[in-house]
């Protein structure tokens, strides 16, 4: 023991001692990692947790919960009355208003049966106090309001709140005010709690309720009631777990945390190279040491284990680091990320740094694993070294040989691999063989990088030395020397740019093709819509009268009533169903049909034989297409109904089926409105029609009016908006790689300490020490820009190709934005050099005497 | 007779009283008036002979139905009472119109074939099941039916009266079915809830005797302690005939009083209460002190309300007998006419 | 040994000149490198230092190559001070007035041998650095190695390219710290002939630190430096 503690002091601890910065160098290393990885883990985690939790708060301590295709219908809830003798049951209400205080905020609104909510959801007044105060709340028809959300508005008890609701300007009144705990803390607190019959009045759902909450005495089986309240539910209506319902909700942010996770991994899988980057060339640094030793008859395994026991303590100090920073990034990252959440996913989200949990395994695990795996094959490299020769000064930058022949066909066999996969199915939705193939693309993109480092050093030569002199020589002389530890550095900043590139020309692609399909589809001249504040996405619907009373405004050539809700079918698949007037679709068109022919003569067939469209999303993920049968939920049952056609469609990824307006009533009983599309009388403005409709509609609906071009603009808007996510992800994995670079950097400034010192005895400048480390950082940039831009041109085609179109079912053009792919590649680029900078300093102050009197 | 329920409720205008009260028609909600109770109270006993009194009432505010069962247990020396409300909601809480049926979650009231009443609640003291078959027709309070509560044109209500029905069925706790059977009460108003502004509380009481009468008082009380002009009562002869009491006639002094443990109030706890047009004069006690209510998940009201006895003399004879007694306006800031 | 002026210089016009020169490293026990020390070297002129390790042979030659500046004294070199130049000129000295060769580590591994050699004429920006770079690499007899990289010559090659390094920008001074003590002596021997030879040739003044008497024995002048001073 004593001798592996010689070792381990030889090693390890003496080293460290006398230069704590390198030793530190890892551990920042692993720190970085571990901190991208947790930052996006607990980023992740809250915004999930967000949706959760409003769902959670609204579910309560319910067992059970009952929906409906359209709500549950309040006459329905009569055959629920069994349930007293053995649990209770609480109907709710929700959905969302427009405060018109001027802030425009977008609230939600939650009718209760009040005296049911102690049993199921947790609800506690602060104020009135007094029994007979409180009592009077029960039939005042004033609302509660959470105490913060008062104050944040100045809301007092009496205070009367402006709102807009389902397109109707109202006002109810304060009557209490809540803790922020239990149901308050739905939608962040942004919540205002009434009674049923008000809250049905405000958002126009009368004589059905949203859902019903059931919560059963403890002993009672939730399975057998479960089955007992089915078979006595009318046709039309279901009921679940009331986990699945909170499960629901998350999914609304699947696109956005597919987002989160993707580059999550990204990042994670650049952190891990960084880290076996910093620990590599720690180890390599050391042979010296240990040839020594083992010319001292110290074994091969004592060196193994001193240098393992080292990879653990660099793996725990900087994981503990990085799960520290991981909180602090995270934070900033919500910062950037709420706004998007809230305006397109959930109005009323609200996303808080709250959710954030214990320390991140996963981040732990891979720190750790990878310092230790990092350690491992140096490691067990410099077991393996002869003590004479590496005893030898300057053996620490021996040239090493890399066999291309072997890793070259390595590299081109995953590639036949990746397309291989490229080919197979979803399997439940999950693009699982597309991501299989992005991970051999990695793989092949590792592989190849020490033969992209020779390549580039051997064919920058000349040029670089023509142009720069020699500091350009030398600096390909570096760079194509230090083969090992620039093939990381290389390889983890190209995967980074690869996928920066890759969601460039995906967005890019996407955004093209939305902007196509939005200039197709969006036919009408003016949209009215309820008016929704502040809000990015619609809040509420419109009452059915608005219809003939909008078609009654001169001027206006037809009117075309728009909904959407929440369906599902015979499975329980959330879907979308959607209706519009068909009658108008056969005279504007409607959104483009996959199959080229004319939405105007399809709309017309649909609607005369009973006929629906369905959205691509639909048609892929329900593996359905024209002239196959869709399965709906109604409120009269279950429906089918034979596709007439396929239109494209990017407003959601859960499919949707498009119904004929006259059909969705007949089915649905529901006449409100999501939104009215308005085709204007020949000659008549979009402008001056809309200042009619504003005229016309006076105090009677609060409704936003948009013109064409206007909604377009906005689709645009809201798309670039969600994007803005994903770019500063992006933004955080460059980051982490340039960071590599100028880690790598730094480690061979020190490392070639020598080198430096004998080009400054033999007459090098400062400056031309210091451009030949900024050359060398330009020439990483480079060749990981070359690389990056194969790699990235691969990764585009699985996104565009398969990964998109396999879990959300949307298919686009593919585009290339020379432009932005340029850019992005030059501040890489520029980043790059810049990440050479301090390497460069500390290369060109290299103090040639105390250097070379290290011999 | 007005019950706390009138903390509930907003003033409206009321149309004017309907000319007649028919049953069972009129046993059902009237949705037209704002505040409607139907309202049992009865003595119990179990085949030990031991002696229990129930009160079980269903109110309904508007759209707000609540409800309130109370269990005095006199041999145990125990009171229970449990509350509900509810939105009213199929399956929920309701109260239906044209016939008795009132529900709030699993307890009801129901008119049943032959005018019977079959209630059901359930609470800690146990699942309360019984039939009640009336032995008077129902009496109709104030003038036909009208009962003024002040001077105000909207301060009166609707009030009904089934003085005595005998009561038969059984609590079942657990696996226990204790089979029961005594008398009952039973009382239906509805109307503005409005009450004058210079009543503080109420007292009212449900004497049923041995000898077949039942005499229904209620004292308006100022916040002085003195009746205001609209206190009165009706007295029900053996027969059925029910005659007006004004309250002139009618002489009632607290001989006891009792502090709440729980709500720090101090009760009146014994009456002597004498009619000198029937020849009564009596004392009443309750049978356990603290039949106090706190109904904080519903009403918010505190009130006591407790089975008594009665012990006398009736047109020269001496009498025994029963009742409920209610007191409301004596626990501080919950007295109901504040809310106005 | 013999004392500093023990033989004659070849030419009377000093090339090098040292007067008083100390260098003492600090820390927390400084340590005494050089202790006023007067030396003067001809033009022309082979000088053999020589004594044990530590005694200051390697700091004497570090100072007169301009690597290193002296804490007292002053090092003339052709006239100038060269203790007393500015950083750039300092630079400037190394790369065109002096060539030096060491005991390890004198080419960098990732140029050629050739490219190893021309490296001073490059870093000056001189358009002719490859033909002199040839002509000195045959000169040497390394003609055929010029595109091989260092691991692959054996030690007396690299030291052979080192001279040649030592004379591609025509320096008039070449100093070789311990150049043999890394070889076995065959290889030793040639390297010291090539270095006798091509200072003869060229007239380079030679300053040679060595512990080898064997190579001292092939120099004009032997001193020998002991604890910082001559003795």
């Amino acid at each position: 023991m004593t001798g592996f503690r010689l070792v381990l002091s030889a090693l390890v601890i003496g080293p460290a001692r006398r230069r704590p910065i390198r030793a530190l160098l890892p551990v920042v290393g692993v720190a970085v990692g571990v901190a991208a990885v947790a930052a996006i883990h607990h980023a992740n985690r809250s915004i999930t947790e967000s949706f959760r939790e409003a769902a959670r708060e609204v579910a309560g301590k319910s067992d059970l919960v009952v929906v409906g295709a359209r709500g549950v219908p309040i006459d329905a809830i009569e055959r629920l009355r069994f349930l007293w003798r053995i649990g209770s049951f609480a109907p709710l209400v929700s959905g969302s208003a427009v405060l018109a205080d001027g802030s425009g905020e977008v609230v939600s609104v939650l009718g209760t049966d009040y005296g049911a909510e102690g049993a199921v959801r947790d609800m506690r007044l602060v104020a009135p106090t007094t029994g007979a105060e409180r009592a009077r709340l029960l039939t005042s028809g004033t609302v509660l309001l959470p105490v913060s959300f008062a104050s944040r508005h100045g809301f007092r008890i009496g205070s009367p709140v402006p709102l807009v609701a389902g397109g109707v300007r109202t006002r109810v009144v304060v009557g209490g005010l809540l803790e922020l705990s239990g149901l308050a803390r739905a939608a962040g607190g942004d919540v205002l709690v009434t009674d049923l019959f008000t809250a049905g009045r405000l958002l126009g759902k009368t004589g059905f309720v949203d859902r019903v909450d059931v919560v059963l005495d403890p002993g009672v089986s939730a399975d057998a009631v479960r089955s007992e309240i089915a078979r006595r539910l009318p046709a039309g209506l279901s009921v679940e777990p009331a986990g699945r319902a909170a499960l629901a909700a998350g999914r609304m942010a699947r696109a956005f945390r597919f987002n989160l996770n993707a580059l999550g991994s990204l990042t994670l899988l650049v952190g891990m190279f960084l880290v076996a980057n910093a620990v590599s060339i720690s180890v390599l640094r050391r042979r010296p040491e240990i040839a020594t030793l083992r010319s001292l008859g110290t074994s091969r395994a004592s060196i193994f284990t001193a240098f393992a026991v080292e990879g653990l303590a660099v793996g725990a100090a900087g994981t503990l680091l990085g799960e520290i920073g991981g909180l602090v990034l995270a934070r900033i990252a919500l910062r950037v990320v709420s706004g998007t959440v809230s305006s397109v996913y959930a109005p009323t989200a609200k996303i808080s740094a709250a959710g954030f949990g214990p320390p991140v395994l996963a981040a732990a695990v891979a720190g750790g694993l990878s310092s230790f795996l990092a350690v491992l094959f140096p490691a067990v490299e410099a077991t393996r070294v002869p003590p004479a020769p590496a005893m030898r000064p300057g053996s620490t930058e021996q040239v090493r040989r890399h066999r291309s022949g072997p890793r070259a066909a390595a590299a081109a066999l995953s590639l036949v691999l990746a397309a291989a996969l490229s080919r197979a199915r979803p399997v439940a939705g999950f693009p699982f063989f597309g991501f299989g193939a992005v991970a051999l693309v990695v793989f092949a993109l590792a592989l190849v990088s020490p033969i992209a480092v020779s390549a580039g050093a051997a064919s920058t030569r000349t040029a670089f030395a023509r142009f720069f002199g020699p500091a350009g020589r030398l600096a390909t002389a570096f760079f194509g020397g230090s083969l090992g530890r620039n093939a990381v550095a290389v390889t983890a900043l190209a995967m980074a740019l690869a996928m920066t590139l890759a969601m460039i020309t995906t967005v890019a692609s996407m955004r093209e093709t939305v902007r196509t399909w939005v200039e197709s589809s969006l036919r009408a001249d003016l949209w009215v819509r309820p008016a929704s504040g502040r809000a990015g996405a619609v809040v509420g619907d419109l009452p059915g009268e608005i219809v003939p009373f909008l078609q009654s405004v001169s001027g206006v050539e037809a009117v075309d009533p728009f909904r959407v809700r929440d369906a599902s079918d015979a499975s329980g698949r959330a879907l979308t169903v959607g209706a519009s007037d068909f009658r108008v679709l056969a005279r504007a068109g409607g959104a483009p049909l996959m199959d080229g022919r004319d939405s105007r003569k399809t709309a017309e067939v649909a609607r005369r034989r009973g006929e629906v469209l369905v959205s691509e999303p639909y048609a892929r993920r329900f593996g359905a297409s024209c002239g196959d049968m869709a399965l709906l939920v109604t409120p009269k049952g279950l429906r089918s109904f034979r596709i007439a056609g396929v239109y494209r469609d990017f407003a959601n990824d859960r499919g949707t089926i498009l119904l004929d307006r006259s059909l969705y009533l007949d089915l649905f009983g529901d006449d409100r409105l999501t939104s009215a599309g308005i085709l204007a009388r020949h000659g008549v403005s979009s402008e001056d029609l809309r200042r009619r409709i504003f005229a016309a509609v006076g105090g009677r609906f609060a409704v936003e009016v948009t013109t064409n071009r206007e909604l377009r603009r906005q689709v645009l808007r809201i798309f670039d908006r969600t994007f803005a996510v994903t770019r500063a992800l992006e933004g955080i994995a460059v980051a982490v790689a340039v960071l590599g670079i100028a880690n790598a950097l730094v480690a061979s400034a020190v490392e070639r300490r020598r080198s430096f010192a004998l080009l400054r005895a033999l007459g090098a400048s400062r400056r031309q020490i210091g451009s030949a480390v900024l050359l060398e950082a330009l020439l990483t940039g480079g060749v990981a820009t070359v690389a990056a831009v194969a790699a990235g041109a691969a990764f585009a085609a699985l996104l565009i190709g398969v990964i998109n179109p396999q879990s959300f079912g949307w298919s686009f053009v593919p585009r290339v934005p020379i432009g932005r792919l340029a850019a992005a590649a030059s501040a890489v680029l520029l980043a790059s050099v810049a990440a050479g900078l301090v390497p460069g300093r500390i290369a060109a102050s290299t103090d040639p005497a105390a250097a070379l009197s290290e011999e | 007779m007005l019950k706390q329920i009138a903390a509930l409720t907003f003033a409206v205008l009321l149309p004017a009283p309907a000319p007649s009260v028919t049953f069972p028609r009129d046993h059902g909600a009237h949705p037209e008036v704002p505040v409607e109770w139907w309202y049992y109270t009865g003595h119990l006993t179990d085949r030990a002979g031991a002696s229990y009194g129930f009160q079980l009432t269903f109110f309904r505010v508007r759209d707000v139905h609540l409800a309130h069962f109370a269990w005095t247990d006199v041999s145990r020396r125990e009171f229970r009472y449990e509350e509900k409300t509810h939105l009213g909601l199929p399956g929920i809480a309701s109260a239906e119109q044209e016939r008795l049926d009132v529900s709030n979650e699993d307890w009801f009231a129901r008119e049943g074939p032959g005018g019977i009443h079959v209630l059901t609640a359930s609470g800690r003291a146990g699942d309360l099941e019984l039939t009640l078959s009336p032995v008077k027709a129902p009496v109709l309070h104030g003038e036909s039916g009208v009962s003024r509560k002040g001077a105000g044109p909207r301060e009166f209500s609707r009030y009904v009266s089934i003085t005595r029905l005998t009561a038969r069925g059984s609590l079942r706790r657990g696996i226990r079915r204790e089979p029961l059977s005594g008398t009952a009460w039973f009382d239906h108003e509805w109307g503005s809830g409005v009450l004058p502004a210079e009543a503080a509380g109420w007292d009212w009481f449900a004497l049923q005797l041995d000898d077949g009468s039942e005499l229904m008082l209620y004292r308006m009380r100022r916040s002085d302690g003195s009746a205001t002009a609209f206190s009165s009562g009706t007295f029900v002869a053996r027969r059925g005939t029910a005659v007006p009491v004004r309250w002139s006639e009618v002489r009632l002094s607290e001989t006891k009083f009792w502090s709440s443990p729980h709500s720090r109030a101090r009760y009146p706890a014994a009456w002597r209460i004498a009619v000198a047009s029937i020849g009564l004069d009596v004392e009443v006690e309750p049978l356990l002190a603290d039949q106090e209510l706190e109904t904080s998940a519903s009403t918010g009201v505190t009130y006591w309300e407790g089975a008594c006895r009665v012990k006398g003399l009736h047109a020269g004879r001496p009498v025994g007998g029963r009742a409920y007694a209610e007191l409301t306006g004596y626990a501080g800031k919950d007295v109901p006419g504040t809310a106005f | 040994m013999s004392s500093p002026d023990a033989r004659a210089a070849p030419s009377s016009a000093p090339a090098v000149v040292c007067e008083r020169v100390s260098k003492v490293y600090s820390g927390v026990r400084p340590v005494v490198a050089l202790d006023t020390v007067d030396l003067a070297v001809s033009s022309g002129e082979f000088l053999a230092i020589v004594g044990p390790s530590g005694g200051g042979k390697s700091t004497l030659l570090h100072l007169v190559a301009g690597i290193d500046r002296p804490t007292s004294g002053s090092i003339r070199v052709g006239g100038r001070d060269i203790g007393a130049l500015p950083e750039s000129e300092l630079t400037l000295y190394r790369r065109r007035e002096v060539g030096v060769v060491f005991q390890f580590f004198n080419l960098l591994p990732h140029l050629t041998v050739r490219e190893n050699v021309e490296l001073p004429r490059l870093l000056d920006g001189k358009k002719d650095a490859y033909l002199r770079a040839r002509e000195l690499l045959d000169r040497v007899d390394l003609a055929e190695r010029g595109e091989a990289h260092p691991y692959e010559l054996s030690g007396g090659e690299m030291q052979r390219a080192a001279i040649a390094r030592g004379l591609v920008t025509g320096a008039r001074l070449l100093l070789a710290d311990e150049p043999t003590g890394n070889l076995d002596s065959r290889h030793g021997e040639e390297v010291l002939e090539l270095l006798d030879h091509v200072r003869r040739e060229r007239g380079v003044t030679l300053l040679l630190a060595t512990h080898s008497p064997a190579a001292a024995r092939r120099a004009d002048r032997i001193v020998e430096l002991r604890d910082g001073r001559f003795s």
